[in-house]
């Protein structure tokens, strides 16, 4: 789309000042300006009418105290003159922390520090305000805020950088205050209200509800120290700033206080609306204030709210700090987003078997496990096949000497987790199927095969399969050569969409070490806890991925000791490609916790992207190397490429889906439509769909099958009283999970209830010249704006609509309503000849202010 | 069974036998498991027995391998180091499980000043799956201070294993 035209036309104002607006407590009134007439042509022997209609979009409001002293005025400067607002809703605004000092403006001789919004809003519905006149070079220079108060008038959210935008999202349904500050210089502004926008990715948005130590801030100056002479210190420094210093030093940055007395000096606390507002609130606002001002100095490098850090999700267990692995790989991050919280994973730890009665593990152990061992001198429990995998050691001497190997795996990938005993697992929930097929010295390729076949639920010489197979298999294990038959059923199980890792193996040898180095299996090598590849830790062409082993720091986890006789639960440290293979089956569970559909083949792309590891290697996680494969793996990338696989859908189950996500209904409509569908795949069945409303009334269309189709919903707002109304309907199906909508209603008296751009200057332009050749003014009239040029000689005309919220004469500047025949951004022209020219319709809206670049980013305060 | 305490040469508290018995029958002694483990950590990463000469520096060693030990030192036999010692029989360093030690029989013969301990030697299989952790097995034997200089260490098919030569005897 190419430029406007008339970006920099300036207006000619043949309109009169119709009134001022007091800008609030009252003043003095600007001076009328009376506009330079506009020249009387000579009549040509041809004349003709120009004429049509402009339309305002639905949901557009203009603030009713702009800077246009021709624009009707009401003040919203404060909560109980708020001005009502539809949801969703576009405002064109204008704010200015001082009076402008230029006769002729609205407020000239008094800020409009304030504009207050009165809306209702539904959770997860966002607020943005577009600051037009923001100055990437200057960012400081103007500044506007964004609060929201709640029904007490208290601020519940807020956005208070110097950025471009301020974005606030709703926590709550509810019925609030939406407040615009100018802290600093003037602009107009567009407030997106309810609507998706685009904000810019790494802003620092500073909100007073963060958390952050109030009264206190950091700061770092340009100079490590200043000219010789000059008194330098942290006193100094701060006295400077007008604070007190409290740690640090020149030279680097320095935590400085708010001075006790009025705490920094800002006494202004109207911005937080109410009228009684905590100590804490105020102390927040100041602290914010006192950043801002730090940041504004030449001589400050850098400043930032002294934040409250708080740790990941940290479990309880007594020996977790030993744990070293598993920050290692990001899963207290991970954890944030889920632990396997419904224990809907299974991991089988096809293995040695596993100390069932161990208290850490006991609660994650399925019953379903098997003992694949045949040979009754290897087996050390007197018996060969059988349900039973407890780990009965494989030593096979009353002395003990058991590595009880399977119990240390197990407890890695899913100990009993968050229960103040021992250790934590990778995946808190995820449920253990211990198989037993390691006995004294080892085991048989035949006896592993035969557990990997049972834990994917393929028949195998047990003669039964458990209840329900394995989401991934876990093979701590190594030995022998290639394998035809082993390949064929490793393909076998990942047909069946099983995942299977295994250890990479402990020689220090490219030589591939089997089953990691079979097809369709994940090969996992070792780090150390440097991230440093493990001495041991084979590599080579077959390593997938990293995962911690340990090194002279080993794995810390469940095991047992049998030096008494009996078996004790303990815990142990080992070392080995062993002890990384569970943190990958582990991550894997995480993973399908999200995504239950997650297929080896996702599994390897993912791991093959780049996308659920950290590089090691240096050459990008995306390329593969020999030592650690795609790189480490990593916990928290995987859960939330699992959380986006989710979110695209595609899952083999199906999934209740709605659309639109809410319901607004204006003052003018009273019907909507919503799809019921499914993102997933399989019949979805939508057995109930409730309000809880009795002006609510849900229909299904001709197209609704099990549920499943177009529903229209219809307002009946008789014997309400004027009002914003809140409701939900809930879709409940029954296999693909429940949803409710949200729906808003405004009944009369709440908002605007046709689009209103403001007040609008149309404009005939001579194409050539960009010169404007007539003007008129037009007001809304449910949501439309008639005009008609008369006496229009024959020629070539462009024609423009604008706002002049800034008064600075210039038409369509960022944040004004602007429009243009037919499309605003593609101006046709017009010609007249001898005729009449009418139904020259087009439409306005307000312009939004372009994203800063990236560069432009850079240099922001949230860039430093 | 004939003991015999030659404490000029236990002065430094080492075990060590002159060599100079009576020619008698072989003596058999008694030797005690004290502790076994498949993994000892730094203590027994290279293969071969070491004699522990006294009381402290058999308490440095079991501090070291008690470290990784999942069931701590307690339990094991006493050991009076005025007429007994410690070999400590390593299998040094193995990439996987599947190895251990262990006693085979709690008499020790002598014969020529030279000790023969006979142990239960177990390597996984060729060709087994294993699990693929570190390990580093270990024995402590205690063994009366008497009639020998060198002990060999044989394992169930008779294979010398090991020899704990006179140098480390002392």
């Amino acid at each position: 789309m190419r430029p406007h035209l008339v970006v920099r036309l300036f207006l000619l104002l043949a309109a009169a000042l119709l009134f001022a607006c007091s800008g609030g407590s009252g003043g003095p009134a600007p001076a009328a300006t009376s506009p330079a007439p506009t020249p009387t042509p000579t009549p040509p022997p041809t004349l003709a009418v120009l004429s049509g209609q402009i339309s305002a979009p639905d949901f557009a409001v203009m603030d009713s105290d702009v800077n246009d002293p021709n624009a009707p005025c009401t003040a919203n400067n404060d909560i109980d003159h708020a001005q009502a607002l539809p949801n969703p809703a576009v405002v064109g605004g204008y704010a200015t922390a001082t009076a402008t000092g230029k006769a002729g403006d609205t407020f000239a001789y008094e800020a409009d520090h304030f504009d207050f919004y009165l809306v209702t809003l539904a959770a997860g519905q966002s607020i943005t305000l577009s600051i037009s006149d923001y100055s990437v070079t200057a960012p400081s220079a103007v500044d506007l805020n964004l609060f929201l108060l709640d029904g007490n008038h208290q601020t519940v959210a807020s956005s208070l950088g110097d950025n471009a935008t301020e974005t606030i999202t709703v926590a709550e349904n509810g019925d609030y205050v939406i407040e615009v500050e100018a802290e600093n210089g003037s602009s107009n502004y567009v407030l997106t209200v309810g609507q998706p926008t685009v904000a810019c990715v790494g802003e620092e948005a500073l909100r007073l509800e963060d958390d952050f130590v109030p009264g206190e801030i950091l700061v770092h100056f340009m100079d490590k120290q200043r000219s010789a002479g000059v008194n330098d210190s942290l006193h100094d420094r701060a006295v400077a700033l007008g604070l007190v210093g409290r740690a640090g030093a020149p030279g680097r940055v320095m935590r400085m206080g708010l001075s006790a007395a009025g705490q920094g000096g800002v006494d202004d606390y109207h911005a937080l609306g109410a009228s009684v507002v905590s100590d804490e609130m105020r102390a927040r606002l100041d602290t914010i204030r006192e950043l801002k001002k730090a940041r504004r100095r030449a001589d400050v490098d850098s400043a930032s709210l002294n934040y409250i850090r708080k740790p990941f999700v940290i479990p309880d267990d007594s020996s977790y700090p030993l744990q070293w692995n598993f920050p290692l790989i990001n899963l207290p991050q991970a954890w944030e987003v889920t632990t396997d919280a419904a224990g809907a994973v299974i991991e089988a730890v096809v293995d040695t078997g596993v100390f069932m009665a161990h208290p850490d593990l006991a609660a994650n152990l399925l019953d379903t496990g098997y003992d694949f061992i045949r040979d009754l001198s290897t087996s050390n429990d007197g018996n060969g096949i059988d349900p039973n995998p407890d780990d009965p050691g494989d030593h096979g001497l009353p002395s003990g000497l058991g590595s009880f190997h399977g119990t240390h795996v197990a407890g890695i990938a899913a100990a009993v987790s968050n229960n103040i005993l021992g250790v934590a697992g990778v995946a808190w929930h995820s449920k253990i199927m211990p198989v037993r097929v390691l006995g004294i010295g080892g085991g048989t390729s035949y006896d592993v095969m035969q557990g990997v076949r049972y834990a994917a639920g393929l028949a195998n010489d047990s003669g039964t399969v458990p209840p329900r197979k394995a989401d991934v298999i876990n093979l701590s294990m190594g030995g022998g050569s290639y394998s035809s038959v082993e390949q064929s059923t490793f393909n076998a199980v990942r047909q069946a969409g099983v995942i299977v890792v295994a250890a990479a193996g402990n020689k220090h040898s490219a030589s591939p070490s089997y089953p990691a180095a079979y097809a369709g299996v994940v090969s996992v090598a070792a780090v150390d806890r440097n991230k440093n590849q493990a001495s041991y830790s084979n590599y080579g062409s077959t390593v997938d991925v990293a995962a911690p082993g340990g090194g002279a720091t080993k794995v810390y986890s469940t095991c047992a000791d049998d030096s008494s006789g009996t078996r004790q639960p303990t815990y142990a440290s080992y070392a080995g490609t062993s002890m990384a293979t569970p943190h990958v089956a582990g991550v894997v569970a995480l993973m399908k916790s999200i995504y239950p559909a997650l297929t080896p083949d996702q599994f390897d792309t993912l791991l093959a992207s780049g996308a659920i590891t950290e590089d090691l290697a240096g050459n990008g996680a995306a390329v593969r190397d020999d030592k650690f494969g795609y790189g480490l793996i990593d916990a928290l990338k995987a859960v939330q490429q699992a959380s986006l696989l989710a979110a695209a859908g595609g899952l083999e189950t199906p999934i209740l889906s709605v659309t639109p996500n809410q319901l607004v209904f204006g003052l003018a409509t009273t019907q909507l439509t919503v799809t019921v569908a499914n993102a997933g795949i399989g019949t979805l069945v939508v057995q109930g769909v409730t309000d809880n409303a009795a002006w609510l009334t849900v229909s299904p269309l001709g197209d609704v099958v099990n549920g499943v189709g177009t529903y229209t919903v219809t307002v009946d707002r008789t014997g309400l009283v004027a009002a914003n109304y809140s409701a939900e309907i809930t879709f409940t199906s029954t296999n693909g999970g429940t949803l409710h909508l949200p729906v808003t209603m405004a009944q009369s008296g709440q908002a605007a209830a046709y689009g209103n751009t403001g007040f609008l200057y149309i404009l005939l332009v001579d194409p050539l010249t960009q010169a404007g050749v007539a003007t008129q003014t037009a007001t809304n009239v449910h949501g439309v704006y008639t005009y008609s040029f008369t006496g229009v000689k024959a020629g070539n005309y462009i024609i423009v609509a604008t706002s002049d919220s800034n008064n600075n004469g210039v038409a369509c500047d960022l944040g004004e309503a602007c429009g243009e025949y037919p499309t605003v951004g593609l101006p046709q022209v017009v010609t007249v000849t001898d005729s009449n020219l009418a139904h020259l319709n087009f439409a306005t809206s307000f312009l939004l202010a372009p994203l800063p670049a990236t560069s432009a980013l850079a240099a922001s305060p949230g860039g430093k | 069974m004939k003991k015999l305490f030659l404490a000029a040469v236990f002065l430094a508290g080492l075990v060590a036998i002159s060599g100079a018995a009576p020619a008698v029958s072989p003596p058999v002694l008694e030797v005690v498991s004290l502790f076994a483990s498949l993994d000892c950590g730094g203590v027994a990463e290279e293969a071969g027995a070491t004699w522990v000469k006294d009381e402290a520096e058999y308490q440095v060693m079991l501090q070291k391998i008690m470290a990784s030990q999942p069931g701590g030192a307690s339990g094991l036999a006493p050991v009076d180091f005025s007429r007994q010692g410690v070999l400590c029989l390593a299998m040094g360093y193995k990439p996987t499980a599947g190895f251990s030690l262990s006693l085979a029989s709690g008499d020790l013969s002598v014969d020529h000043g030279t000790a023969t301990l006979r142990v239960t030697w177990n390597e996984p299989p060729a060709g087994a799956l294993v699990p693929q952790m570190l390990t580093s097995p270990c024995l402590l034997v205690r063994l009366p201070r008497a009639g020998f200089s060198r002990v060999r260490v044989v394992d169930q098919s008779g294979r010398e294993r090991m020899m704990a030569p006179e140098r480390s005897v002392r």
